[in-house]
């Protein structure tokens, strides 16, 4: 016999609420019972969140359940600390949308409250794709030889900005995104050196620009960055960020690494497989192969947060991994400020 | 049609490709002398190619008029002194790249050129490469529109034949190896984004030896002053002999060019080096080019003001390696001399 779902309650659903709910409800051990919403939220939230429990077929709820098992914070980025504190002080399990806050200090709170409270705190991550898992194996495994230069992009496709993003405020307004796309992507890229090196960010410099974008430059938020990084034991990383015109891929983003080590080099490219597609009216084209990156992330994810409570089992992504990944975020936002290479916090 | 007569400064690698080229291409161009400081290496050379001899003293090719013109290959240190005293005399030259290792140096042959009314045009091979050709005209004709971003991946072998041990690891002949081999990447991606590089942030790294005086591998961000961004990856890492490796994103207000390596059939085998479909024939392309704007038939496709730039950018590289800062290309000069 089965065990019963985990009962998940999505707070707020202003942001990925919907798509987190599709790959919940193929999901054999999770069940979403109800969407929340804060009560000083703007009332455009509590919108959102009504249309979101329409489309999912649950209802909206003034309060989170006292037996809910897990909480997902869907709200917009600035908001995502404080809900998922309010969560977790009320004796939830929480899985926070990237970036789990926009500040370190309000990553750092979140930290101390799931450690002292003993309970999950996780954080929407590209970590467990299989490409990123089988590329973390082979060099496990000794293939490459130690790890020295990373080279990371992840670019998404601006094409459908203006209608794929639930709305374009939340990434490019910074009183609701807090920051531009540094922000919203770069905590991948961060993750990705990480979890493929072992190594932690050491210091980073930047260039930012709204090179693409007449929204991001009327709300003066980057669209695009260039990053070069170094980290522990001499491993240095280019991350190239942001949303371009067409994103060089199969799929709505282009999310590479090349990785070269003292005895090999690897290549991760997290839109193949692809099916290529030639027309007889000579346009050429690709098609993912396979659930979607996103899809397949927030499954693992899921995976792991019902293993670890139900049964106490390892997370492979914590809000331990997030804080660093925003404060490698913050640094490089002050290296852009100030024109100069500028270190990464480093935490215990 | 009379075959333009050229003499070979230099004799190493790049001016053994050189003359490589000359042969393949027939009539159009006779090399008529091998200036070497190694008499053997450059009767070697001289051999190979029908009439030419070997000289050990540049003056004696520039001073002779049946020379029409001098490709300038040897060290970096030494192609400001053999160009300008051949601009002077009058010749056109093809300068290996990078032109100089000193902005001052490069000015230098600026003004002889412009001195003279000759032709003085940087061989920037990359550009000639049939990938890297149809991603300029590409990017030319407008398919992606203006170019704002460009990243460029590039990683090739370790094993650098003679390099390792030649005078490209002395920093007081290359210039280091950001500005000897920074260029190739500097130079195309200032060409996509046609943009002046206002500042450049660089890290190095030695994969294999860390007693090698000059990082055998490097990355390069740049800001350009219209906010065009770049960053260039150029890692001589890869433990395979023969398996280069290179991805180049240009993205677009319309769209995006992207090329890689990975998709050559060359690169099923990881042993046998042979030059990539993407790459094959560059050096014939790049003299066969020179050869027609020396006789005028279409303009140099690298004026001299581009290689500034694309120098200035690569010193800054340089600096920013050794100091950890970014730093700001001296672009704020004048270059005549583009014929």
């Amino acid at each position: 016999m089965s065990a019963t779902p985990l009962r998940a309650v999505i707070f707020s659903g202003v942001r990925h609420a919907q798509n987190y709910a599709t790959v919940i409800a193929t999901h054999p051990d999770v069940e979403l019972i109800a969407i929340h919403e804060s009560s000083d939220a703007p009332h455009w939230a509590h919108a959102d969140a009504r249309a979101v429990a329409e489309q999912t077929g649950v209802p909206v709820v003034d309060s989170i359940p006292d037996d809910a098992d897990l909480v997902i914070v869907c709200s917009e980025p600035t908001r995502h600390a404080a809900c998922a504190l309010a969560a977790m002080q009320a004796g939830h399990h929480v899985l926070v949308d990237k970036p789990a806050a926009t500040t370190l200090a309000d990553a750092l709170t979140l930290r101390q409250a799931s450690r002292e409270r003993q309970l999950v705190c996780t954080v929407v991550n590209r970590t467990l794709l299989s490409s990123t898992r089988r590329a973390k194996a082979t060099i496990d495994a000794g293939h490459i030889g130690f790890a020295r230069s990373v080279d990371v992009e992840f670019l998404s496709d601006g094409a459908q900005f203006a209608t794929a993003v639930e709305r374009p405020e939340l990434v490019i307004d910074a009183s609701l995104a807090g920051g531009g796309e540094i922000m919203n992507f770069m905590g991948y890229c961060i993750d990705s050196v990480r979890v493929l090196t072992g190594c932690e960010p050491l210091e980073m410099f930047g260039y930012a620009s709204t090179a693409f974008s007449e929204l991001h430059r009327e709300a003066g938020a980057e669209d695009v960055a260039v990053v070069s990084a170094s980290f522990t034991h001499g491993v240095v990383a280019t991350i190239t960020v942001g949303r371009i015109p067409a994103a060089p891929s199969a799929g709505p983003g282009a999310s590479t690494v090349r990785i070269v080590g003292s005895h090999g080099h690897l290549f991760v490219d997290d839109s193949k497989p692809a099916v290529s597609v030639h027309r007889a009216n000579s346009e050429y084209g690709e098609i993912h192969a396979g659930p979607s990156s996103e899809f397949e992330a927030v499954t693992e994810m899921l995976n792991d947060v019902v293993g670890a409570i139900r049964h106490g089992g390892p997370l492979r992504y914590t809000i331990d991994d997030a804080a660093i990944a925003i404060a490698a975020i913050e640094a490089t936002y002050a290296s852009i400020e100030t024109g100069r290479p500028t270190p990464v916090e480093q935490l215990d | 049609m009379q075959p333009l007569n050229i003499a070979i400064a230099g004799s190493g690698a790049i001016a053994e490709a050189h003359l490589d080229a000359y042969l393949a291409l027939g009539d159009l161009a006779r090399v008529t002398a091998i200036v070497s400081s190694d008499a053997e290496r450059g009767r070697a050379l001289a051999a190979r190619a029908p009439g030419a001899r070997t000289v050990s003293d540049v003056a004696e090719v520039i001073g002779e008029l049946a020379v029409d013109a001098i490709d300038v290959c040897g060290h970096t240190l030494a192609h400001g002194p053999v160009a300008c005293a051949a601009l002077d005399a009058g010749k056109d030259v093809l300068i290996e790249k990078p032109p100089a290792i000193t902005l001052e140096a490069f000015d230098r042959i600026a003004d002889a050129a412009a001195r003279s009314g000759r032709l003085a045009m940087v061989g920037q091979t990359v550009r000639f490469q049939p990938v890297i050709d149809s991603i300029i005209r590409a990017v030319d004709a407008g398919e992606v529109g203006d170019v704002s971003m460009v990243h460029v991946s590039w990683y090739v072998a370790h094993v650098w034949p003679r390099a390792w041990r030649g005078w490209q690891l002395d920093s007081a002949t290359s210039g280091g190896h950001l500005i000897h081999n920074g260029m190739h990447s500097i130079d195309l991606a200032l060409r996509l984004l046609d943009d002046e590089p206002a500042s450049v942030f660089t890290r190095g790294w030695k994969t294999y030896s860390p007693d090698l005086p000059t990082p055998d591998s490097f990355h390069v961000v740049i800001e350009g002053r219209r906010g065009t961004l770049a960053v260039l990856e150029t890692c001589y890492g890869l433990r395979p002999p023969a398996d280069p490796v290179r991805r180049i994103v240009a993205a677009g207000s319309l769209g995006t060019l992207s090329h890689s390596t990975t998709t050559e059939t060359e690169l099923v085998n990881p042993v046998v080096a042979d030059t990539p479909s993407s790459t094959v024939g560059a050096m014939t392309a790049e003299i066969r080019t020179w050869l027609r704007a020396v006789r005028g038939e279409i303009e140099s496709p690298i004026p001299l003001a581009h290689s500034r730039l694309a120098l200035a950018a690569a010193i800054a590289a340089q600096r920013s390696y050794d100091t950890g800062q970014p730093v700001e290309p001296e672009t704020n000069t004048t270059t005549g001399g583009v014929r």
